[in-house]
């Protein structure tokens, strides 16, 4: 079984964080802005690393009984949770000496601690109802999205609206692509021909049907952000339009495999690059 | 270089009967004082060879450094930045020589040369590297476009093709509204300790050689204006107060050595008043150059008297300029006919003016960077507009910290005068917005020993001020106690990339910091976040909430750009000796908060109790809400004046003086 990649979620959740921070700058001070944007990244790249750990060890949990020698097995859960453990001090530690240093909103900490007991909350219920896959999809594209929470709360904690809708699109367009990520594109030999949300699911057929369904939800939440009154609804279009076209080609090439009853290819690529765009408009948005 | 098509010089015919009626001593005659000063004047500068000094040469009836002033007209005929300066002083020269005839026809006929073939508004034709749109440069250049057409009312002037007489007709109206700007609103360049030198030449000339008496009568009266405003804010010598556009080597002096240097008003006020000082040295001054060539202005006898006056005591509040947003209901418009008033104001790219600067800039082929800066500024500015799908005007909005931070918008002035210190600055004055070179508060002690705050970076002037301009602060002042709290909100991302940008490539200005020259005191010491400085009997403290350290031996350092700043200035007569002030201050209670924008203050003064104020609300002392403005034009013991009015009336004793720009009335009276 392979572990979750690491860094690369982790990082663009940090950039949601990002997102958030600058999307809710309005009537603060640089001198508390500039911080969280540098204080936020940190520290919420090393709370989604402790969200993927989550997923590592559930992932262990469930296939350890099967594949894994017990004492191999008891090490991996161990060195899991002594990582989550360690990257939920570290970023609890940048939060703290970020609210302290630079007398920040106090908030900010308290949704530090909720989202490690969230982790530990999903982790838990996952694992009791042994549906690893399916949690470890929510849970990469919650580590994603959720950096956009956490760069709001860091200037206040009653931030705007759009901030929900930034984060409903960000997580259904990735939600979306850990589905697709499971169906090898046609001449991919290299993938598992049986994905593993199969083996839950059912078929392909029904994983391509909820990979559209989310990339449909992403695409109307996206569509709803310039009207949601953020600060340039004009200059976003410029990444939003063809971020939203490459994600509407995705979703059609999706649906042409679900009646075809065979993948079209690169599909994920167009998420991939749909989403990278997504995200400069969430940006640019601020 | 402007191409001069023949060798040939300009053929003119001078006018040299000039019979004018207008009597601006009908009601008082200069005071013995003021007499006494230019006669030192003249007498100091008549040796010198200094171009400027030149007209006190053949005020003198003596024989001009002709080499001097064929060498200033290099200027003239290439359109030079600042050409305006040698215009007026050699139309001072002209005038004066009419009567003397001591320039040499050789001289002469190169000047009236250079002078027929100059270009006197950006409206004439020809490319030209002039600023002619700030609030001096206004005058300068609307003057010595009337007085040459004065002087050759035949003559075709080559570049703009215009005769003498249509230049008159040309400037006369421009002067008339300058001057009826500044008696309605003050000055956009307030109290500038470099700019008020040439605002006076402009304005002495006018007085002297205009022949219009509505023209002669106002410019006096505006002149009689800045006399007051020497008296209510020169302190020891020093024009010790807020200044809309002054330089950091006016403000900065690093040793005993190498000083501040004086304010370049300081002879003028000198001579005016009595007040600032007097260099044998400093022979060219052209506001000292002009009043002392005068037979014509002198300040009436009141103001020299209320100078003497309040230089013990003083309490003054004034306001100069309105607001953008106030422009049509003070009659203002948005178009051409008024954008004069926004360019003097340095509102080129204010959301209200931004379009009709660009059209002009388009219309009158006009090098942006004499105006607003490089085209590439203006090109940008386009290219994001139509990017963020806005227009112009909106997207000069959401960069209102630079577009509209520069621009000189209405400032209300306080000023606190006892014998030992003076504290002034301008009272809630566009926090967190940026300038080039607004200089916001000052505390004085003498005229070396002064300290200020300011926030170094984003586009002060040329790039390389750091002690004015800047960052402005949020400085809140009741009499000897002032809160100076900085911050500012964060801009659009292209805003603070171009801003991060300069910063690299002009010095990392990433700090705020305060001028604390320990040179000029005469003791100096620090108590945890206090700083103290002594200075004869005059105390000062300065409380930095951020942590503090001597750059220098006259820059006390923060790192950031937000800090909080308390200022508190004693004397020995408060507190007896110095230990015992800075004791006091050390026990005062003080508690802040910082908050989203600025802080929550509550500052337990040791002499005036307890101070509150935050970023948005009103300062409070010991509970009453202290006035930050919108101040009187002017409100002291010796004036009331409603802001916008153009009649004012300044008394003092069983003297008066009334300047009424309505019925062109001068008049000065001992009841």
């Amino acid at each position: 079984m392979k572990q979750k990649p690491l860094i690369k979620p982790s990082i663009k959740g940090g950039i949601m964080a990002i997102i958030g921070v600058w999307n809710t700058h309005l009537g603060i001070s640089i001198a508390l802005v500039v911080p969280n944007l540098i204080y936020g990244f940190f520290a919420y790249v090393f709370l989604a690393m402790a969200g993927i750990f989550i997923i590592n060890l559930v992932r262990i949990l469930q296939n350890s009984s099967q594949n894994t020698p017990p004492n191999v097995s008891t090490s991996r859960i161990f060195r899991n949770v002594l990582l989550f453990g360690i990257m939920y001090i570290v970023s609890s530690t940048i939060t703290v000496f970020n609210v302290v240093w630079y007398n920040q909103e106090i908030w900010i900490m308290y949704f530090t601690a909720f989202v490690g007991i969230l982790w530990l909350v999903i982790g838990i219920s996952a694992n009791k109802w042994k549906q690893e896959v399916v949690f470890s999809h929510i849970m990469v594209s919650l580590v994603f999205a959720m950096g956009i929470f956490y760069g709001a709360i860091s200037n206040f904690l009653i931030f705007p609206f759009y901030i929900f809708i930034f984060f409903f699109a960000a997580f259904f367009v990735q939600l979306s692509r850990e589905y697709i990520k499971e169906l090898p594109d046609p001449g991919e030999e290299d993938k598992p021909e049986i994905s593993e949300s199969n083996r839950i699911l059912g078929d392909d057929l029904k994983i391509l049907k909820l990979a559209l369904i989310f990339q449909i939800l992403g695409f109307i939440f996206a569509i709803l952000l310039p009207f949601m009154g953020i600060n340039n609804p004009i200059f976003i279009l410029w990444f939003l339009i063809p971020s939203l076209i490459l994600i509407g080609f995705a979703s059609y090439l999706t649906w042409i495999s679900i009646k075809r009853q065979d993948k079209v290819r690169r599909i994920n690529l167009l998420l991939k690059i749909g989403i990278l765009l997504e995200l400069i408009a969430f940006f640019l948005a601020g | 270089m402007v191409p001069i098509e023949t060798n040939e010089l300009w053929s003119y015919s001078m006018r040299t009967n000039f019979n004018r009626t207008i009597d601006l001593f009908e009601f008082f005659n200069a005071t013995t004082g003021y007499k006494f000063r230019q006669s030192i004047y003249l007498n100091d500068s008549k040796d010198s060879t200094n171009f400027y000094a030149q007209p006190v040469h053949i005020y003198l009836g003596e024989n001009v450094s002709e080499e001097s002033i064929l060498n200033s007209l290099d200027r003239i005929y290439e359109y030079k930045d600042c050409m305006d300066f040698h215009l007026n002083s050699l139309l001072r020269l002209l005038y004066l020589d009419i009567n003397k005839s001591i320039l040499s026809p050789a001289v002469k006929n190169q000047v009236c040369d250079a002078l027929g073939r100059g270009k006197y508004w950006y409206t004439e034709p020809s490319k030209d590297t002039a600023i002619f749109y700030t609030e001096n440069h206004q005058i300068l250049y609307h003057t010595a476009e009337l007085l040459i057409g004065q002087l050759f009312p035949n003559n075709t002037f080559t570049n703009s093709q215009m005769n003498g007489t249509e230049h008159v007709l040309h400037a006369q109206p421009l002067i008339i509204q300058w001057l009826d700007w500044r008696a309605q609103f003050g000055f956009a360049e307030w109290h500038s300790n470099t700019y008020f030198e040439e605002d006076i030449e402009a304005l002495v000339n006018l007085v002297d050689f205009a022949e219009n008496e509505e023209i002669v009568l106002k410019a006096a009266m505006i002149l009689d204006i800045i006399a007051f405003g020497f008296a209510m804010h020169y302190y020891k010598d020093r024009y010790a107060t807020t200044s809309g556009r002054t330089y950091d080597s006016k403000k900065v002096g690093t040793s005993l050595i190498s000083p501040a240097s004086g304010d370049s008003t300081t002879e003028a006020a000198w001579m005016m008043l009595g007040i600032g000082t007097h260099q044998p040295g400093d022979s060219g001054n052209v506001a000292a150059i002009a009043l002392a060539t005068s037979d014509h202005y002198a300040p009436p006898p009141i103001l020299e008297t209320i100078a003497a006056n309040a230089s013990l005591y003083n309490e003054h509040k004034e306001r100069n300029n309105i607001d953008l947003s106030d422009g049509p209901a003070n009659g203002i418009s948005y178009t051409e006919s008024d954008m004069m008033f926004w360019w003097g104001m340095s509102g080129y790219l204010a959301p209200q003016v931004i379009e009709e600067t660009f059209h002009m800039l388009e219309k009158y082929d006009i090098d942006p960077m004499t105006a607003c800066g490089p085209q590439i500024l203006i090109d940008f500015l386009k290219i994001s507009a139509f990017l963020h799908g806005y227009s112009l005007r909106e997207y000069s909005q959401t960069l209102n910290l630079f577009t509209q931070g520069v621009a000189f918008e209405a400032v209300n002035i306080y000023t606190y005068r006892t014998p030992y210190y003076q504290l002034s600055g301008a009272q809630d004055y566009k926090k967190g917005t940026n300038g080039m070179q607004e200089h916001i508060w000052q505390a004085t002690l003498d005229d070396q020993a002064f300290v200020y705050t300011s926030s170094p970076g984003g586009i002060t002037k040329d790039f390389d001020q750091l002690y004015v301009g800047g960052w402005k602060p949020r400085t809140t002042i009741y009499k000897n106690v002032g809160i100076i709290q900085y911050d500012r909100e964060v801009m659009p991302l292209e805003a603070e990339a171009l801003l991060f940008l300069l910063n690299l490539f002009t010095g990392m200005k990433f700090y705020n910091h305060a001028y604390f020259p320990c040179w000029a005191f005469d003791d100096i010491q620090s108590y945890e976040h206090w700083t103290f400085g002594a200075k004869g009997d005059g105390y000062i403290a300065l409380y930095s909430y951020q942590p503090t350290w001597w750059e220098s031996d006259y820059e006390l350092r923060v790192n950031g750009y937000k800090n909080l700043w308390i200022v508190e200035l004693g004397s020995v007569a408060e507190y007896g000796t110095f230990e015992n002030f800075t004791a006091a201050i050390r026990q005062a209670n003080i508690d802040i908060v910082p908050e989203k924008l600025g802080y929550d203050v509550h500052y337990t003064s040791p002499s005036q109790g307890l101070v509150t104020v935050t970023w948005d609300s009103p300062l409070y002392v010991n509970g009453t809400q202290i006035d930050l403005g919108p101040y009187a034009r002017f409100d002291n013991t010796y004036c009331y004046q409603e802001f916008a009015s153009t009649n004012t009336t300044i008394q003092h004793g069983s003297e008066r003086l009334t300047l009424d720009f309505d019925s062109l009335l001068r008049v000065y009276e001992v009841i």
